[in-house]
């Protein structure tokens, strides 16, 4: 039965419920790949570690159908090209908000949709290069934010499975032009290095299925990553993806066991 | 399950991304001669000036290139194939070699001792900062040796510098000896630049690659050099530049600049060039290339890579015997300039004087 209709027979106004933060810390460690042509044609492959966190709540206009998240995350990637001759580093900063629609469905299930104003910013570095040592990976625009959810149990354990999948849409982001130096930017020529994104020149995907242990005063997730990102302007491809393994933690858990009447954003 | 949506990711993605291919050489002789003519080919921006036929040139020396054809043997055919772009700014680094082009020096007199200039003219008595020698020559003559701009030259220690020269010894003309000095950063450039003048000039203009097609260069951008805020020391009086051959990139640049100024004469030989700001790219075995890729003109907007010239009447060469009998032709030179002028300023006012009238 959905929560809002036992909500509606206790005769229980929605709107008056608490309306919890759902807060998750989530470290990931895994593989990634990254291909920026302004600094090499080769393709360079190592490890990433990232720390992150999503604060997520009901919203107060629409408790029952939507929720509002804010995010935040940091990756670092060490990586190296297919000879082992040089080293690329790199690190990015991403922060987003958004607000979804959620629609509570038939057995267990529920859908989400909305929305993320996202901004990147970050860069790769290949530490041999002299005057084009940096790809700025630097952009800012709205994504498309879809998530299918599960919850069941295994015994008297609540579990929630969930497949979260985010999508850029519209933004802007930085470029160099195909042949241009640190030093002609530096020097103050800043022609041509913003750009319009869309999904022919900037398409990225992060999917994220996760599995969500409720225990009540807390809850442990665990989830599989896949992020890409490829952007082309200026005649330059930058491509990155990253195949990461995440371990999270929510603190006040997610509700699934009713310890309390409340609007939960989480499920 | 993470399997299989990857899987239909990847097949997503490969769908949406396909129009923007890399290209994927293949780690073997022909593969990595191949990424390095592509390479070259789409990025160096002087194949016009120098008349190059890159297809030509790569097609001669991809010949000599066989699958069998050893690290070393590659090395060589690749570091010969770089050598018909005559540009000191060109290096291919392996695990065991980097390849220069060096005909651009050795090909000239050098015009130059280190030895003969600190043990008879600094009598290696000499103060050094920020990788400068300095010191106040007879007649009152400021003199700064500047053998590299590799190492970043701090606003401070040029501070120092010129309170030392013209504040403490009241120096009434400077040299500034650059000769073998083979770059390094740019940005040392307007360091230096901003203490002789007192306004916004036009050093040169810079353009760069918009893609991979020979004739693709983005419309020239202005470089301007701005003067040190008034919390530095700056001096307008007389410059006399020294230089030879081996002076290139930064240092060949810096000429390029200062002989733009109306109180500064550049003296000795013309410069080695290097006018082009080198990008870097790396091969299938992780060989890296350097290569000239940014074109840098001077403030007529004409090409700096083939080297700078002395000022008009300023031309002066040192022969080996009189460098090794201690004689420094090109120093003595701005010296005797120096000191023309002084005594002839002694005659009139005592006062200013005005050494380069034209």
């Amino acid at each position: 039965m959905a929560i809002s209709s036992i909500f509606s027979e206790m005769g229980i106004a929605q709107d008056s419920l608490p309306r919890p933060v759902t807060s998750t810390y989530r470290f990931e460690v895994g593989a990634a790949n990254a291909r920026s042509t302004y600094l090499s044609p080769l393709r360079y492959s190592g490890t990433l570690w990232g720390a992150s966190g999503e604060w997520m709540k009901a919203f107060q206009k629409n408790p029952e159908h939507l929720i509002m998240t804010f995010a935040g995350g940091m990756n670092y990637r060490n990586m190296l090209n297919p000879p082992h001759s040089a080293r690329m580093l790199g690190f990015d900063a991403r922060f987003n908000w958004g607000l979804a629609y959620r629609w509570r469905m038939p057995n267990n299930l529920q859908l989400a949709a909305g929305g993320l104003l996202d901004i990147n910013g970050g860069a790769l570095y290949l530490t041999r290069n002299g005057n084009n040592p940096v790809t700025a990976l630097a952009s800012a625009g709205i994504d498309l934010d879809l998530s299918l959810s599960y919850h069941f149990k295994i015994g008297k354990l609540p579990i929630l499975i969930t497949d979260r999948l985010q999508l850029p849409v519209l933004g802007g982001f930085f470029s160099p032009q195909y042949g241009e130096t640190f030093y002609e930017i530096y020097i103050g020529n800043h022609k041509g290095l913003a750009h319009c994104g869309w999904w022919g020149n900037n398409f990225g995907v992060n999917n994220m299925l996760s599995i969500k242990l409720d225990f009540g005063r807390t809850a442990m997730e665990l989830g599989y990553r896949y992020d890409y990102r490829s952007v082309y302007a200026n005649h330059l491809v930058t491509r990155t993806a990253v195949n990461s393994f995440v371990i999270g933690v929510i603190p006040q858990g997610l509700g699934l066991k009713k310890r309390v009447k409340a609007n939960y954003a989480g499920y | 399950m993470a399997k299989y949506i990857s899987i239909i990711f990847s097949t997503f993605l490969l769908l949406l991304s396909a129009c923007h291919d890399t290209p994927d050489y293949k780690d073997d002789p022909l593969g990595n001669f191949d990424a390095l003519a592509d390479i070259v080919g789409q990025r160096y921006c002087y194949f016009e000036e120098k008349g190059i036929d890159w297809k030509a040139v790569c097609a001669k020396h991809r010949a000599k290139v066989k699958p069998e054809t050893g690290q070393l043997e590659l090395f060589k055919i690749m570091s010969d194939l770089l050598d018909e772009l005559q540009d000191g700014h060109v290096n291919l680094s392996s695990r065991f070699s980097t390849s220069y082009y060096r005909k651009w020096w050795t090909d000239y007199p050098q015009d130059f001792n280190l030895r003969t200039l600190q043990q008879y003219y600094l009598d290696f008595d000499y103060m050094s900062v920020s990788g400068m020698n300095y010191k106040m020559l007879p007649d009152s003559i400021g003199y700064i040796y500047c053998p590299s701009f590799s190492n970043q030259i701090s606003e401070t220690s040029l501070d120092y510098v010129f309170a030392v020269l013209y504040g403490v010894e009241k120096a009434k003309g400077m040299i500034i000896d650059i000769r073998n000095n083979g770059g390094g950063l740019l940005t040392n450039i307007n360091t230096l630049v901003g203490r002789f003048i007192d306004k916004e000039i036009c050093g040169g203009y810079i353009r760069h690659k918009t893609g991979p097609s020979s004739d693709a260069f983005s419309e020239p951008y202005k470089i301007t050099f701005k003067p040190a805020d008034n919390t530095h020391v700056r001096y307008q009086g007389p410059i006399i530049v020294l230089t030879n051959r081996s002076c290139y990139s930064a240092a060949n640049n810096f000429v390029a600049v200062m002989k733009s100024l109306p109180n500064v004469r550049i003296c000795g030989a013309s410069t080695g060039g290097g006018g082009g700001l080198p990008f870097s790219s790396e091969l299938p075995n992780g060989w890296a290339i350097r290569f000239s890729a940014c074109p840098i003109t001077d403030s007529d907007d004409k090409p700096t890579e083939f080297g700078i010239d002395p000022s008009k009447g300023y031309e002066v060469h040192c022969t080996e015997e009189e460098l090794a009998q201690g004689k420094d032709a090109i120093l003595d030179f701005a010296i005797e300039v120096y000191r023309k002028a002084f005594e002839a300023a002694d005659k009139k006012t005592q006062r200013s004087f005005n050494i380069f009238p034209y």
